[in-house]
């Protein structure tokens, strides 16, 4: 039976002791493996691979073998594993540091370098080669006017497997299997095109990032999609900060249609479906089915389940930090997605520096923010573009020094500019470093070399050439 | 019998008719003054153990259906045993007793007594047979065993008492649950084994050490002649030592003391304070919580830097003295123990434990002996095999030590190939699931951070810490595979670039 065209969207919620046996149990509910994989088929597995940090950063590595391991008792010819991950980080970096490579390999799959980062380090690779090599990777792809490239590796696999670890999001509540997908493209490709004030109408940002992430994930629909909430990432998320939780929920969500499973999903965990504009919209393209009824669901009874799970904070001020006041305008989802990321980081990364810097402190964002507490005093952070432009005659920009005889005015240079649509998060890093000082940043200097340690500068050159290309 | 008969006279003895025979303490070698036996338990037994009056001890049959022996004591003050009465074994029904929950026998057993004997219980400790057969044991050649044969047999009948389960009491202290707790999590690593292997990083010491307080002053003096097992203890008060405290400096008491006991370095602390930072030990839940554990680390660094504030040091080590501390700082570095982030230090160890390994994650820590192996090139196909020594799977769930297990050598080694980091990481992880890391530190290092970075923290010796520093640069001595970011950075970094890098966390710049 072909599980693409067939109409039954086919959900199983499976308890487990352990994630394993969960898997293998959701796999068991839904009729085995070998109903989704064929003897010779070549298998790319999606995971989340974001960061070479620990879990639940990235996707559960037991889970991952064990899917890997099933694919090859089914008869699979190849299994690919892969992602693309946060920006500026390249695959071999993470792979580097997690021992990823020789692992997938030691049990039966293979990492994908998706970015052909495993290319960067090699001598007299100039662009030129670059060029070659990622053209021989990569196919256009042409949805809804917009063009993306796409790995051949994904394109060209008989299968697809999501696997997802579910996070909180401060966007969209929880990572799940739809927001998976949209990192198989290069994260060039992931950028909403529209920049500027015309984001901020009507949650344009938000918008324009749904249909994106509709448009990829259009492009290979998953044959066989997994949420893995055993353990979720609650209260700050979906990387580690400060006020993360990790909670044991037991529970898994597989399925063969990846709206069915995002709902069914969103559903256990108390979130109200018909305010999900990325499942809704999804079953409005007929990418598959959201509505319970019609779903096919086997396994524990879901009215039974009721995952309480602490969100990640929609209010920026309310991600308090020392000496800090935020002071938030008119802001669209890209801006407070950036920030929320930002400020998190801070809180986790900078515990004695925000006790070192002065106590006035004032980080505006959005358009038309309001004034900082006390204007001649404060540092003052402008974050994004739109409180860059929205501040450029306002009063704090400039210092007035009066004497006997006349007024001076000085441009205030204790207005610091994050400027981007919105800004690069590592770019910030370095900016506030700079601003402060190294002296009085010691431990946001320290994760700044940490970072640096696996996004160093002759890399981070080559990836933007290549991404570029 | 001499401590009771002690105790229940207290009153009348005055400092002339004190016992001239010094006691034991108590399942313990350590002969001292009846006095500092009285004190220790008037004041440590009711803060640890029970702060209520008169005792009940149940000897039981090992099925634990029938009671052998009951003792009643009597104590005027908690903790002090003065007197005690056998009862009549049948006084009390042990049928149906859980000694997992022993709540409702223990109001029966306070019944009975407050029937028939007018007394009221507080507490009850139960011995199984076999715990009195082990104690017994114990007792065997004791007061001729040195304080460090006593330790490694202590920890041994201690361990026994829990993993056997043929020892209770009722209620539950804090420092029982605690013990019981750990030792059931260590799954079957030994106490004695631990405490060897930490004495034996030791070199040798002559310390005294003051425990002050408004009661009675305590005098510990702990030598280590040389390596191996010789380690004694010896406790005093100052009259033991004819020193009148009256009106006397700390400085003048601790050069006394210094004089008296030969001693290299002595230390003074209140022992309130020690009293403090043990109950909140004593008070962790199990699975250990990262966060319990960073506390205590604040907490101790909190002490440290309060030298001379809450703790002093004879003699005064060379790293406070403000010329030496301003000379260094003219070469860029801040050296100020007194200024120690006693909060930046856990928290930046907790944050980075939390990113590089996860929340959840299962690490391997492999111990090795690189000195017992003289032959061979490093890089041999098994030279990790012959410098192994012990390797243990620490497994942590949400931030909490859950599992610790200890890895025997046939898992990790696979015969015939080249056994490495990465070769054991796959094998573990076949049997045990993913291993987020694999930690390899060898006894040589470990030696090196104890000494220059424990015992001798204050010593000024700037090249020498340094050259420990760089010991962790030596794959050989410390290795992670695979290498985390924070790893990473080290091993990128020069040691002056490092060491400024880091100062600038673990240094405070002003008062907090």
């Amino acid at each position: 039976m072909d599980l693409l065209n067939s109409e039954t969207a086919e959900v199983a919620i499976v308890k487990g002791e352990t994630p394993k046996e969960c898997v293998l149990n959701g796999i068991d509910q839904l009729g085995g493996i070998s109903r989704y994989i064929d003897n010779g088929d070549q298998v790319f597995i999606k995971f989340n691979l974001r960061l070479p940090y620990g879990f639940p950063t990235n996707t559960n590595f037991d889970v991952l073998e064990t899917i890997i391991q099933s694919c090859n008792k089914a008869g699979a010819k190849k299994v690919y594993v892969g992602s693309f991950p946060f920006k500026g980080v390249t695959i071999k970096a993470i792979s580097d540091r997690l021992g990823l490579k020789r692992y997938f390999e030691s049990i039966g799959g293979e990492l994908a370098f998706l970015d052909n980062s495993n290319y960067f380090n090699m001598k007299k690779f100039d662009s030129e080669k670059l060029k070659v090599i990622k053209n021989r990777s990569f196919s256009k792809i042409n949805v809804n006017n917009q063009t993306f490239i796409v790995p051949k590796v994904i394109l060209d696999s008989n299968k697809l497997i999501s696997v997802n670890q579910v996070n909180v999001d401060p966007l969209f509540k929880r990572r799940l299997s739809l927001l998976n997908s949209y990192s198989i493209v290069p994260n060039r490709y992931q950028e909403i095109l529209r920049k500027g004030k015309d984001l901020l109408l009507n949650g344009q940002y938000k918008q324009d990032l749904i249909s994106n992430i509709i448009d990829v994930f259009s492009i290979k629909k998953p044959n066989l999609v997994i949420n893995d909430l055993f353990y979720i990432l609650e209260n700050a998320g979906p990387f580690i900060y400060k006020d993360s939780n990790l909670t044991k929920t037991g529970i898994m969500v597989l399925g063969n249609d990846a709206v069915a499973v995002d709902a069914v999903t969103s559903k256990i965990m108390n979130l109200n479906i018909k305010k999900n504009d990325l499942i809704l919209k999804a079953e409005e393209k007929g990418l598959g089915l959201a509505d319970l009824s019609k779903i096919k669901i086997i396994g524990e009874n879901f009215e039974n389940i009721d995952l309480i799970i602490g969100e990640c904070t929609n209010k920026l001020d309310e991600i308090k930090l020392q000496n800090f006041s935020i002071k938030t305008g008119y802001l669209c989802s890209g801006c407070f997605k950036q920030a929320y990321h930002l400020l998190n980081l801070m809180k986790t990364n900078m515990t004695k520096d925000l006790k070192y810097i002065t106590p006035n402190n004032s980080f505006l964002i959005g358009d038309d923010p309001p004034d900082p507490n006390n204007i001649s005093k404060d540092n003052i952070i402008l974050f994004g573009d739109c409180a860059i432009n929205s501040t450029r005659k306002r009063e704090f920009k400039i210092i007035v020094k009066e004497s006997k005889k006349k007024r001076k005015y000085k441009v205030n240079k204790k207005v610091l500019k994050l400027s981007g649509c919105p800004p690069d998060i590592f770019k910030c890093i370095k900016l506030l470093i700079n601003y402060y000082g190294k002296k009085d940043l010691p431990m946001l200097n320290l994760y700044s070399e940490t970072v640096a340690s696996y996004t160093p500068e002759k890399i981070t050159k080559k990836l933007r050439i290549w991404e570029v290309l | 019998m001499k401590i009771l008969n002690y105790n229940s006279n207290i009153e009348i003895f005055n400092e002339s008719k004190e016992l001239k025979e010094g006691v034991r303490i108590p399942l313990t070698p350590i002969k001292t003054d009846g006095k500092i036996v009285y004190y220790l338990f008037e004041f440590l037994y009711p803060i640890f153990i029970n702060d209520q009056q008169n005792i009940l001890d149940i000897v039981i049959s090992d099925n634990g259906d029938e009671i052998l022996k009951l003792i009643l004591y009597d104590t005027k003050k908690a903790g002090v045993h003065e007197s005690f009465q056998i009862l009549p074994k049948d006084l009390i029904d042990i049928q149906n007793i859980d000694l997992d929950n022993m709540n409702d026998f223990f109001n029966v057993a306070q019944s009975v007594l407050m029937e028939k004997n007018n007394i009221r219980i507080s507490s009850l400790r139960i011995f199984k047979n076999k715990a009195i057969d082990n104690i017994n044991n114990f007792c065997i050649g004791l007061e001729d065993l040195n304080f460090y044969e006593f330790i490694l047999r202590f920890l041994d009948l201690i361990q026994k008492f829990f993993e056997q389960n043929i020892f209770f009491i009722y209620p539950e202290p804090n420092i029982y649950k605690f013990v019981k707790n750990l030792i059931l999590s260590l799954k079957g690593i030994k106490l004695n084994n631990l405490f060897e292997f930490f004495e034996e990083k030791l070199t040798a010491f002559n310390v005294s050490i003051i425990l002050n307080s408004e009661k009675l002053i305590l005098i510990l003096k702990i030598q280590k002649i040389k390596s191996g097992s010789d380690l004694t203890f010896k406790l005093y008060t100052p009259r033991n030592l004819g020193i009148n405290v009256e009106g006397i400096s700390k400085k003048r008491l601790m050069n006394q003391i210094k004089v008296k006991l030969k001693a290299e370095k002595v230390y003074f602390f209140n022992q309130n304070h020690l009293i403090s930072l043990l109950s909140y030990i004593f008070e962790l839940e199990f699975p250990l919580k990262i966060e319990n554990l960073k506390f205590i680390l604040q907490k101790v660094l909190f002490g440290f830097r309060s030298f001379e504030n809450y703790w002093y040091m004879v003699p005064r080590p060379k790293i406070y003295n403000t010329l030496r501390r301003f000379l260094i700082r003219l070469f860029g570095t801040n050296l100020n123990l007194k200024k120690i982030s006693h909060w930046a230090i856990p928290e930046l160890i907790s944050s980075s434990i939390n990113s590089n390994f996860g929340l959840n994650s299962k690490n391997l820590l492999i111990l090795t002996n690189i000195s017992k192996y003289k032959k061979g090139k490093p890089m041999g196909l098994n030279f990790l095999k012959k410098v192994f020594r012990n390797a243990l799977l620490i497994e942590i769930e949400n931030r909490r030590i859950i599992k610790i297990i200890p890895i025997n050598r046939n898992d990790l080694f696979v015969n015939g190939t080249l056994n490495n980091l990465q070769t054991i990481k796959f094998q573990i992880s076949e049997k045990y699931g993913f291993v987020s890391s694999v930690i390899k530190i060898d006894s040589l290092l470990i030696n090196e951070v104890i000494n220059k970075f424990v015992s001798n923290l204050s010593k000024f010796k700037p090249f020498s810490k340094l050259k420990a520093f760089k010991m962790f640069k030596n794959k050989n001595l410390f290795n992670i595979y695979p290498e985390i970011p924070s790893y990473k950075l080290v091993m990128g970094k020069g040691i002056k670039s490092l060491t400024k890098l880091i100062l600038k966390v673990f240094i405070d710049k002003h008062e907090f």
